[in-house]
């Protein structure tokens, strides 16, 4: 049997994260959530897993420190941000730093669990 | 009990006997203290009271949260059961809607998440706050005397996508003084009819300030390829507040056929303008705004922006004015270095 692939979620908005958590195990990952960055930092060194997802705004250090920090560590986890109307430049600076992609906020949460499934491929 | 009481009794007389035999100015400062000493303890038992208080009403909340986030979640992801679970869940908060605390925690839940989802589950999360009838409590808010309040319900229905139940209150609220009320209707109304809604921008005289700048701009990011039929008026506007506004647009949409607009406000009086306006033509690579801007570096007095506009044409076109470049940034230096002699003398 294969081992189920392991999710860090960070993102500061509770009900979000739940929701998050609840959609992905349901398509049978394994979630482990986060609502600031240092934690999500922890949870990475920790948990070892396949895919990062992080908000860009986030309390403590930010979807770019986080990025920055994990790019920094020769870590080459792929990393979807979710970001607000508005932060297209965040967006930019996040690519540049070494995100793999990105959606902004509102999203449609099918459209995030294909592409998580494309780059977990 | 007795002994102790006339004790007590006998200690006041002597207090009181010697307060009065006291000069005035001693009995004041008496007076005074024990007026202190009241006043102390009493804030005292307020602060305490209140943090018990908000303590109290913050585990309220997060016993309310436990239980309410998982079943909206469950009910809006349901699948094809979502139906049912919305329904059995908006009967249980019809329930419940009448404690504050309870409405509270449920409508933040609910609005966080519609901000964050669109296509079915945020039509989900809509069903939830009409079957449930919270949205009666945010068309409540609009009849507040207070303006905050009247606020948060517009938010709360104009997120929700349910402007159109504001109408009956939305044309007394229009003839409000209140200028964040008014910021605040014509916002819900930019999320409702799009471009269209920035019509106010045409004859608006007070400062649109950059907070309601920001918000808007964000709105319109939210918006599917907004139109923006009137801009040449705002590019050309004696406001200035509203040449920022749309030089912001122009910027983020790429409205480079605006470039003749752009390039008169290199003239305006106003400095943030020609700031924003030497920005946009850097963005775009305007080569058009080079007499422009070189006949604002002539007739400018002032040292900073003579640099800001020599850097723009330095940028704009190195190859064709080398010479002519070269020999100002020599004249600037040479100002620049009289002016801190000046200053250190």
């Amino acid at each position: 049997m294969s081992e189920k692939k392991k999710i860090v979620i960070a993102e500061d908005d509770s009900s979000l994260q739940l929701l998050l958590k609840f959609r992905f195990e349901e398509e049978g990952y394994d979630v482990f959530t986060a609502s600031d960055g240092e934690r999500a930092l922890e949870l990475i060194d920790s948990k070892l897993p396949d895919l990062i997802i992080s908000d860009i705004m986030m309390p403590i250090y930010n979807g770019l420190e986080v990025v920055n920090k994990i790019r920094s560590r020769n870590n080459n986890t792929p990393i979807i941000m979710l970001s607000n109307a508005g932060q297209e430049e965040m967006v930019l600076k996040a690519f540049h730093i070494g995100a793999d992609d990105f959606l902004s906020k509102p999203f449609i949460i099918n459209e995030l669990l294909i592409r998580a499934k494309r780059i977990l491929k | 009990m007795e002994a102790f009481l006339g004790h007590i009794k006998e200690v006041l007389n002597f207090v009181y006997h010697n307060f009065l035999n006291e000069t005035l100015v001693v009995q004041v400062v008496w007076v005074s203290i024990v007026l202190f000493f009241f006043t102390f303890i009493i804030s005292l038992l307020v602060v305490v009271y209140y943090k018990r208080h908000r303590k109290k009403a913050k585990k309220e909340r997060e016993k309310i949260l436990k239980i309410y986030q998982p079943l909206i979640i469950k009910a809006i992801a349901g699948g094809d059961k979502a139906l049912d679970h919305i329904n059995v869940l908006s009967n249980q908060i019809k329930k419940v809607k009448h404690k504050k605390c309870h409405r509270n925690t449920i409508l933040s839940i609910i609005i966080k998440l519609h901000r964050s989802l669109s296509d079915d589950l945020a039509n989900n999360l809509e069903q939830i706050y009409i079957l449930s009838e919270l949205n009666k409590y945010s068309l409540k808010k609009l009849k507040n005397k207070s303006w905050n309040i009247k606020i948060e319900g517009i938010r709360e229905l104009s997120q929700m996508n349910c402007i159109q139940s504001m109408s009956k209150h939305i044309v007394k609220m229009f003839t409000s003084k209140k200028e964040v009320l008014l910021f605040e209707l014509r916002l819900a109304f930019l999320k409702n009819r799009g471009g269209e809604a920035l019509n106010f921008v045409n004859n608006y005289k007070n400062d649109f300030n950059e907070w309601h700048q920001i918000e808007f701009m964000e709105m319109l990011f939210n918006l599917k390829g907004p139109t923006f039929e009137y801009i040449d008026n705002w590019l050309t506007s004696q406001n200035a507040s509203i040449n920022l506004f749309a030089l912001k647009i122009v910027k983020s949409y790429s409205l480079i056929d605006k470039k003749n607009q752009i390039i008169n406000l290199v003239k305006s009086k106003n400095f943030k303008v020609r700031r924003e306006a030497i920005r946009v033509i850097l963005k775009f690579k305007i080569k058009d705004a080079y007499p422009a801007l070189l006949s604002a570096y002539e007739f400018n007095d002032n040292y900073f922006e003579k640099r800001r506009l020599l850097s723009a044409l330095k940028t704009l076109d190195f190859e064709n004015f080398e010479n002519y470049i070269l020999v100002e940034q020599q004249k600037l230096n040479q100002q620049f270095r009289y002016k801190t002699i000046t200053i250190k003398s």
